[in-house]
């Protein structure tokens, strides 16, 4: 099976969310190794690139293996094997891509979320990468960002964000309860 | 007259934008920024207890606390309850009129600085979108406000039996002694204490308990991990009195040396893993563990002191009796313990030769739920540690190194004992498997951990201060035992994997306080680990970096370093300044992106008119012609010249270039003018014949380090000029470099093995290169290369015959 399909085929798996009445939804999440003590991780990166070479924006998005894998276990039920099942990836690929938005606006207020496609995912040492890309846009101002990625899994992940633009770096950062933000390119 | 003719050009002074920020010091003319000033105002003053070699100074001290406790654990309301009597020791020159001790416990109270400072983080989305919270965090604070959690203090008294005065502020509690308790003096009290254990599955804490409500004992089984576990004194110290800095959660422990002597009461089908050696095992093991144990002592595996088989038999049911477990330790910071009936145990001797503990015994406990990752690996895993680490450092002291299992737990390190995470996973069939994610988990996490027995448990730093002490430089340590383990595993301090974090700008120094530190992984564990392995690798190569760390480990073994002494002894040992490296990567947030803009070649001038001006009539001859002229010349049309060619004078045979006795005559004079010491330099270069190359180097990220050349040359040749860092002293922004060689130049990389953290790779090159981005390079490479694939399904593929011609899917 080809791991460079074009388009996200959605949730596969079921997210096992539930929903509270009142104004509290609750988010079902499993018991996870915490790794708040002497070996930390619950870290991602991610990498939004304008990349004049390409005529595309690129979005490339890096998990610890471990910590991703324990996350699609959790997700999707049954036990996960990122580096030795594709179908485990494409899984997570999907997870991450449902989790994670680009909101650009141009010069004169109007806003659009980016079609963002899915190109693939490819393990890199103790990395696995997700990427996604969009044709880049001319008229734009200002990013806004959403990234829930592990986030709805262990509260504790932190998301960085970095927007390479024109040599400038920008970086957003989803912790705590943050899971929207702009900036003003 | 002009007698230097190399044609070089001065460099310039162009002073970078920011401001020198030192305490007391400012540039207040200009913006230069001085990288390579000395931490002179930054470091504190050395003074008689810490030396300006980063030693221990003349009159050194730190205190001893040396610890009596007998405790009772009750697996049905899983608590604690016990007496401690500790004795302390007053080295310090000071006099004391009160002590301050942990009560780690009281992090867990609902009402703790802790848990009111943690901030929501659920999520909160837009105003018109319901908020949400996980409920996974509903579960904790509903066990927070049903479990009355953090320590019950029932009396505290002096040797007397006197009841002592004591007064608790948050995880601390101060004890006011009877009397001042002079230098060299000691005193003794006793604590009466309780406490409920965490439930380690609810809020992941370091220590606590985990429940197996599935297990065939119908009142389930639990395993307790258990550390923080007694009121502990706060350490005094000379370089901050007290370090009694409220636990918030995040910053860790630094601690006092001592002796302990355990009791530890537990249910009489337990089995116990601590800290330092037991004492009665003829009273607690059976004649077939004892032997097994000693078996265990020179096995070249491991050795099953209880088996998987009667671990299970014994988790099948409980009991109502008690054992008492007595363990003693000495010279240690810390005392942790793991109890549980569902403890498989094995232990395999590890030998020192000539050390002073020659037997060191690694053992692991886990329950059925570890499996065979844990009994093939984990035990091995502590041994190779112990080698690895002692190479780097000093003989391990003491006589136990213990690898425990507790689920809740991701990693966490103790004296002689660390708990560690990792699972098999059981499948519908009743097998156990793992992935390799998970195996290698394993071995990086009881790695790491057990790395810890070096650092803080005998090099022993603050972790509440500088995480990064122990963090740090123990993640430099696990990656080079990991890449020992196995050099085909990915450990993770490639130079590269740090980029990301260090471009970033939502980052503090690492020379931060713990509980500050806005990403405490990368900030604490892998850049400075990224550090540590460009300092050997890169800046002051393996034979000096392993003298000068293997000298900070000796002089600090069993003492408390500071960030200073680490820094000083790195540079005292080794003769290299490192303070503009210090800077740059534990005080400041620049990162590395070195470039090349520019090259330019030049050619000497040989002053002789017939050879120089020949060279300039090529060189004329070598640009492009006039386009004008050319297009004329297409159409047809001849010049009046070229008509008329009848008509020439001396001009039309001699152009500008046409050499006369004038100029050979001022060369002759040129060459009689100069000293013998010029001709000869003169003499030698014209027959040289070198190639002169300047090079426009520019600092872009700010960090100042060595310039690694990768030269080509046309003849095919490769070599590599490495440039150091002090290159950037007087212009930290842009410097320009003559290099001169035989060969013709045809390209430069700056940093070819990419071993500096250089964050932009494409302005690496000249001629400039298009690097492709991560997904241009997946989508050329058609797909993620080979580490991901599904090897074990794909094996199974048939092979394809010429009979099999429908089109292929793939």
């Amino acid at each position: 099976m080809s791991r460079r399909t074009t388009k996200p085929a959605g949730i596969v798996a079921r997210d096992r969310y539930r929903f509270a009445a009142l104004a509290l939804l609750f988010l079902v999440a499993g018991l996870v190794p915490g790794f708040s003590a002497a070996h930390q991780q619950k870290t991602a990166v991610t990498r939004i690139l304008f990349n004049e070479n390409t005529g595309n924006i690129e979005v490339m998005h890096r998990y610890f293996i471990h910590d991703a894998e324990h996350a699609a276990g959790i997700v999707f039920g049954a036990s996960q094997n990122l580096m030795e099942s594709s179908l485990s990836r494409e899984l997570f690929s999907n997870y991450v891509i449902n989790r994670f938005a680009v909101t650009v606006e141009d010069s004169k207020g109007g806003t659009v979320e980016l079609a963002l496609d899915f190109v693939g995912e490819e393990i890199d040492g103790q990395f696995l990468w997700v990427y996604q890309e969009a044709p880049l846009q001319q008229d734009l101002v200002a990013l806004s960002v959403v990234n829930v990625a592990l986030r709805d899994v262990w509260p504790e992940q932190a998301n960085l964000v970095n927007i390479e633009k024109d040599g400038q770096i920008h970086s957003l950062t989803f912790a705590d309860s943050i899971e929207s933000l702009r900036v003003q390119l | 007259m002009k007698k230097i003719v190399l044609l070089i050009t001065a460099i310039s002074t162009v002073f970078s934008s920011s401001l020198l920020f030192a305490q007391g010091i400012q540039q207040t003319k200009g913006s230069f920024q001085d990288k390579f000033r000395q931490l002179d105002e930054v470091l504190p003053t050395p003074n008689v207890y810490r030396n300006a070699s980063g030693q221990p100074g003349h009159e050194y001290w730190q205190q001893e606390v040396d610890y009596e406790i007998a405790v009772s654990l009750d697996e049905d309301t899983q608590r604690i309850s016990g007496t401690e009597t500790i004795r302390y020791q007053n080295n310090s020159p000071d006099t004391l009129s009160y002590l301050w001790l942990q009560l780690d416990q009281n992090r867990f109270r609902s009402d703790s600085m802790g848990n009111m400072s943690s901030t929501f983080n659920g999520s909160s989305p837009a105003s018109n979108s319901p908020a949400r919270i996980s409920l996974d965090q509903l579960r904790s604070i509903q066990y927070m406000e049903d479990v009355d959690h953090g320590y019950e203090i029932n009396f505290v008294r002096d040797g007397a039996g006197n009841d002592l005065p004591h007064t608790i502020v948050g995880t601390l509690m101060r004890v006011d002694l009877a009397r001042p308790l002079n230098s060299g003096q000691d005193v003794e009290f006793e604590i009466d204490y309780a406490y409920h254990i965490v439930n380690g599955d609810v809020l992941r804490p370091r220590g606590g308990y985990e429940y197996f409500p599935d297990d065939e004992n119908e009142d389930g089984n639990y395993l307790f991990a258990i550390s923080q576990w007694f009121p502990r004194l706060v350490a005094y110290t000379d370089y901050e009195g007290w370090t009694n800095k409220e636990f918030l959660g995040s910053g860790e422990f630094t601690l006092e040396f001592g002796d302990y002597e355990v009791s530890l009461t537990v249910p009489s089908d337990h089995i116990v893993a601590a800290t330092g050696e037991l004492q009665n095992a003829n009273q607690v093991l059976t004649r077939t563990q004892r032997d097994r144990l000693q078996q265990a002592e020179t096995a070249d595996r491991p050795v099953f002191i209880v088996t998987p088989q009667e671990a299970l038999e014994n988790e099948r049911e409980g009991v109502e009796d008690t054992k008492t477990w007595r363990f003693a330790a000495e010279n240690v910071r810390d005392f942790a313990w793991g109890s549980s009936r569902k403890f498989i145990w094995d232990a395999k001797g590890y030998r020192q030769a000539g050390a002073d503990q020659e037997l060191v015994m690694a053992m692991s406990y886990y329950p059925k739920e570890g499996g065979t990752l844990w009994s093939d690996f984990s035990t091995e895993v502590v041994i190779h540690t112990l080698e690895v680490y002692s190479r780097f450092s000093f003989d391990f002291p003491y006589p136990t190194a213990i690898s425990l299992n507790a689920g809740f737990v991701g990693g966490m390190e103790y004296p002689m004992i660390t708990f560690n995470g990792p699972r098999t996973t059981l499948q519908d069939d009743g097998s156990r498997t793992y992935s390799l994610a998970e195996k290698r988990f394993l071995i990086g996490v009881v790695i790491h951990e057990v790395g810890h027995f070096y650092f803080p448990m005998i090099v022993n730093s603050d972790e509440r201060q500088w995480t990064w002490m122990d963090e740090g430089i123990n993640s430099y340590l696990d990656s080079v035992a990991g890449r020992e383990w196995d050099a085909e595993i990915p450990w993770g301090v490639e130079p590269r994997y740090i980029t990301d974090y260090m471009v970033s700008q939502n980052q503090v120094p690492i020379m931060t306080q713990s509980d500050s530190v806005l990403r405490l992984g990368p900030n604490a564990y892998s850049k400075p680990a990224t550090a540590i392995n460009i300092l050997r690798e890169t800046i002051m190569g393996r034979e000096l970096f392993d003298f000068a760390f293997k000298e900070y480990s000796r002089q600090w073994e069993f003492k408390r370093p500071t960030p200073a002494d680490f820094f000083r002894t790195m540079e005292e040992a080794s003769g290299i300044d490192l303070d503009w490296f210090w800077r740059g990567w534990f005080y400041t947030t620049d990162h590395v992106d070195l470039a090349i803009d520019r090259v330019y070649q030049m050619r000497m001038d040989t002053e002789n008119p017939d050879i120089d001006y020949s060279r300039l009539r090529e060189t004329e001859k070598a640009l492009p012609p006039s386009l004008y002229i050319e297009r004329n010349r297409e159409e047809g049309r001849l010049t009046w010249v070229e008509r008329n060619t009848d008509v020439r004078d001396f001009y039309d045979d001699n152009d500008q270039f046409t050499v006369t006795n004038k100029e050979r005559n001022a060369y002759d004079s040129f060459l009689e003018g100069l000293e013998d010491w010029e001709r000869a330099v003169f003499d030698r270069a014209v027959s040289e014949e070198l190639n002169y190359y300047i090079l426009e180097l520019a600092n872009v990220g700010g960090l100042v380090m060595p310039v690694i050349l990768q030269m080509e040359y046309t003849d095919g040749s490769m070599e590599e000029i490495r440039l150091p860092a002090e290159i950037w002293r007087r212009n930290a922004s842009q410097v320009k470099k003559l290099i001169v060689s035989e060969n013709e130049l045809v390209s430069i990389i700056i940093d070819p093995m990419q071993e500096t953290a250089d964050a932009d790779i494409e302005n690496n090159y000249y001629p400039r290169r298009i690097i492709p981005s991560r997904i241009e390079s997946f989508k050329s490479e058609s797909g993620g290369g080979l580490v991901g694939r599904d090897i074990m399904q794909d094996i199974k593929t048939e092979l394809k015959t010429d009979e099999d011609d429908e089109p292929q899917d793939n």
